[in-house]
């Protein structure tokens, strides 16, 4: 080993090691130093430390060099990530470059990326919901992936733990299909998008328009005081990182957390490379780091590993952690590892306009951004030629007009009296994907990066069923516009958007019951090797089409706790 | 102010000032520095006119007193394709010479009506070259974003606001102009 003369082993052996502080791994952090663990962070990236490496938080818009636009060269040198719709002067800093962190597209995937402590919670939308029974029974009920381990009540005390935290807010709905949690205030409608849901509840017997639900502080809690955080003041910045701690981040609420507990050493510029396993003892005993600064290989010791770096990133150590045990990755007898891996399908969407209700405008900004119209197709059973359906955000807005025809006083005139113009209304599509064995991710086998990690390929491709969807999407959100009387209806398939986009994937290290059909068992446990826990996107055994983090955030917490509790009996 | 100082916070000024010195206009060599066009001073000198003709100074301050014909050379600089800024440099050329062309007078020191009406011909992307049109539209678009975008139109025009701390729905709506806030 490289590194003797810099500490001793008993300095690099922990209680927990957990891989990756994103969403998921700050999470991890959270609950095992709660539970009075030692438990070391690794993280690729830099620190980030809350409230003071949010460099433009407070910049306004003429601050901004270019107005908040990504100069050409910038987006000429990195076409991945500036397709995302937040990439842009004031976050562009928390976003991976495409050229910094080369991977293989043997199908075109737009990997979006987060190295930095805090991972992608720094810039993710916010969007929380939970899922229900019709999504855990989905895989057994339709016939594709594998059963889930789990149902709906096996997760629904996490949910409710988790979001007493992090802080939700929404309005109790009472639809089965998406269940209420436990919310802070919601969001209001406005009035377009009320008279939307009203039309909709009298048109339609199951489907439903409701405040978006999402990660914001609407009204905190002690809990939320406790952590530092404060009442969202609808900035809607929340890319820059929130001064406010407004929305959940792992930065602003489970991170700091964890490091007051005392019990976190958190290590950044550290790329895990692979998990150790040792053959006598059956188990993984611990970590092979990367430091990213200098180079250097050190390993790191612990009894029990989190592995949260991401859904692809995860595949990616588990399929580089081989072994005599496992040539083929860690916990991959079955060959599974790194396969099924499936994405949301944000492909179309539907845009109107809207006649009235001019005498009514908005003040302020919307955190949620909207509505939300949960899954209403083969819910209940199957009814179209395409499996499973899709979810749609909506959002209506008063349009302002500014006349910049001309020059000169008069130019300057109209450009200082912008007038309110009518409502808009928009949609956007979120789709469950089908995962299957042909989209998968695997290692190459010569290529390497700078960190001497190969290279990640992906092979990810949409296929019928989303494409049968999409239309029906598309058909279905076009004739609730029409039926409501919207204007000028615009049905689009976004163009050229790859799979990847969406910053949705998951899968490849599935759950399951049966050892030779998964990775992981209904504790987020690798079958085969019982001290390693896997509790981000790749753990996903089918995708359902709510947004996905409060689920990894809900499995995490399920997960520490089952891990703590076998340590504690001494199963671990 | 020194001169050199002055280039120097170049970037600063562009980022916020509500004041441009106007002696710095005056100055001997080029304001700002480009990575790919090409922009010599006269040109430079004589698209802050252009910018002026577009967003004169009135009771209110004007593209000269805000630097903006710097924040379209930055644009086009940085956020615009080659072609683009061929067509902008090949506009500018003609448009120097066209504005020769129609009065032995510098277009500097024409009156703002003559010079509001050869820019107006422009206005509808019919009447010119391809290269004119294309430095006409580049111009105004980045004249008016620079205006519209700046401390002094977000702070005293059409206000922004960076923290609103509310969300408020079903306002009644008392006029259609909605200088005051923005929503
Ligand atoms: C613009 C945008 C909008 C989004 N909107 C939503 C939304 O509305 N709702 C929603 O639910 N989700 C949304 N998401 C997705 C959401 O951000 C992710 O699902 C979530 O962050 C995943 O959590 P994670 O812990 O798995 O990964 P991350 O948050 O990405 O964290 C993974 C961490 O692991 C680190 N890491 C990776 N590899 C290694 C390694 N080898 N060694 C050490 N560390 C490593 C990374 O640097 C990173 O910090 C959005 C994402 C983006 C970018
Ligand atoms: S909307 Fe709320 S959470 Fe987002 S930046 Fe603003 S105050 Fe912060």
């Amino acid at each position: 080993m490289a590194n003797l003369n810099i500490d001793s082993v008993k300095e690099r052996t922990f209680d927990a090691i957990v891989i990756g502080s994103g969403i998921s791994g700050g999470w991890a952090a959270k609950e095992l130093t709660g539970k009075g663990l030692k438990t070391l962070v690794l993280e690729r990236g830099r620190d980030v430390k809350h409230g003071i490496d949010y460099p433009t938080t407070n910049m306004y818009p003429w601050e901004f060099k270019h107005r908040n636009e990504m100069p050409l060269s910038v987006r000429e040198e990195n076409p991945i990530v500036s397709r995302c719709y937040a990439f842009h002067e004031d976050a562009a800093h928390f976003f991976v470059k495409d050229k910094e962190h080369p991977y293989i597209q043997e199908k075109p995937f737009d990997w979006i990326r987060g190295y930095q402590v805090g991972g992608k919670s720094l810039l993710w939308a916010r969007q929380t919901q939970r899922w229900s029974d019709f999504d855990f029974e989905g895989p057994a009920r339709d016939g594709f992936a594998v059963d889930w381990p789990i149902r709906y009540a096996d997760i629904a005390p996490w949910y409710s733990y988790v979001e007493k935290f992090a802080g939700i807010s929404g309005n109790k709905d009472g639809i089965a299909e998406l269940p209420d949690g436990e919310f802070l205030p919601g969001f209001p409608l406005n009035t377009v998008e009320k008279y939307f849901s009203d039309h909709v509840k009298k048109a339609y017997s199951n489907r439903h328009v409701i405040s978006a639900r999402c990660a914001h502080l609407s009204k905190p809690e002690p809990i939320h005081f406790e952590q530092g955080r404060v009442q969202c003041q609808n900035r809607v910045l929340c890319q820059r990182g929130c001064p406010f701690g407004g929305y959940f981040s792992s930065n602003a609420s489970t991170i700091p957390w964890a490091m007051k507990s005392g019990n976190m050493t958190l290590r950044p510029f550290s790329v895990v490379q692979s998990i150790i396993y040792d053959e006598n003892k059956g188990k993984a005993t611990g970590v092979r780091v990367i430091d990213t600064n200098t180079k250097e290989v050190i390993e790191y010791y612990a009894r029990i590993i989190f592995v949260n770096a991401a859904a692809l990133n995860t595949n990616m150590i588990l399929l580089n952690s081989t072994s005599n045990r496992f040539p083929n990755g860690l916990g991959n007898d079955s060959g599974v590892l790194g396969k099924y891996v499936a994405f949301h399908l944000y492909t179309a969407t539907v845009n109107a306009d809207v006649d009235g209700y001019t005498e009514f405008k908005t003040e302020g900004r919307n955190p949620a951004g909207g509505g939300y119209i949960p899954r209403f197709r083969n819910v209940y059973k199957q009814e179209t030629d395409f499996l499973r359906g899709y979810a749609a955000g909506l959002g209506a807005y008063r349009s302002t007009h500014t006349d910049s025809s001309g020059v000169g006083s008069k130019l300057k005139d109209s450009l200082a009296n912008p007038q309110l113009g009518g409502w808009r209304v928009g949609s956007h599509m979120m789709g469950e994907t089908i995962p299957k064995e042909s989209n998968y991710v695997k290692l190459d086998k010569d290529q390497k990066d700078q960190w001497g990690m190969p290279l990640l390929r992906i092979s990810v491709d949409y296929d019928d069923n989303d494409r049968k969807m999409t239309n029906d999407y598309l058909e279905q959100v076009g004739e609730m516009f029409e039926t409501a009387g919207f204007k000028n209806i615009r049905k689009e398939i976004t163009q050229g958007k790859a799979p990847g986009l969406d910053i949705h994937e998951m899968g490849g290290a599935r759950m399951g019951h049966d050892p030779k059909t998964s990775i992981l068992n209904k504790w987020n446990q690798v079958h085969t090797c019982n001290n390693v826990f896997v509790t981000d996107g790749a753990c996903m055994t089918s995708t359902a089409c709510q947004n996905p983090s409060l689920t990894y955030m809900a499995f995490t917490a399920r997960s520490v706790d089952y891990a703590v509790s076998e340590m504690k009996k001494g199963n671990l | 102010m020194d001169r050199r100082v002055a280039i120097k916070n170049l970037a600063l000024v562009l980022g916020g000032a509500t004041l441009f010195p106007k002696d710095m206009l005056a100055g001997s060599s080029n304001l700002i520095q480009l990575k790919n066009v090409k922009i010599t001073l006269a040109q430079e000198k004589l698209l802050a006119e252009v910018a002026e003709t577009i967003i004169p100074k009135t009771t209110s301050l004007g593209a000269k007193d805000m630097g903006l014909h710097l924040f379209v050379l930055l644009m086009l600089d940085d956020c615009y394709n080659k072609q683009d800024q061929q067509q902008f440099t090949e506009g500018l050329k003609q448009f120097a010479a066209l504005a020769a062309k129609t009065s032995a007078k510098p277009f500097a020191l024409w009156p703002q009506a003559q010079r509001e009406a050869l820019l107006l011909t422009f206005e509808n992307g019919k009447a010119g070259t391809s290269e004119l049109n294309a430095f006409y539209r580049i111009t105004k678009d980045k004249t008016v974003q620079g205006y519209t975008q700046s401390k002094y139109f977000m702070t005293k025009k059409v206000v922004y606001e960076l923290i609103p701390s509310r969300y408020n729905v079903d306002v009644p709506v008392k006029t259609n102009n909605t200088a005051v806030k923005h929503g």
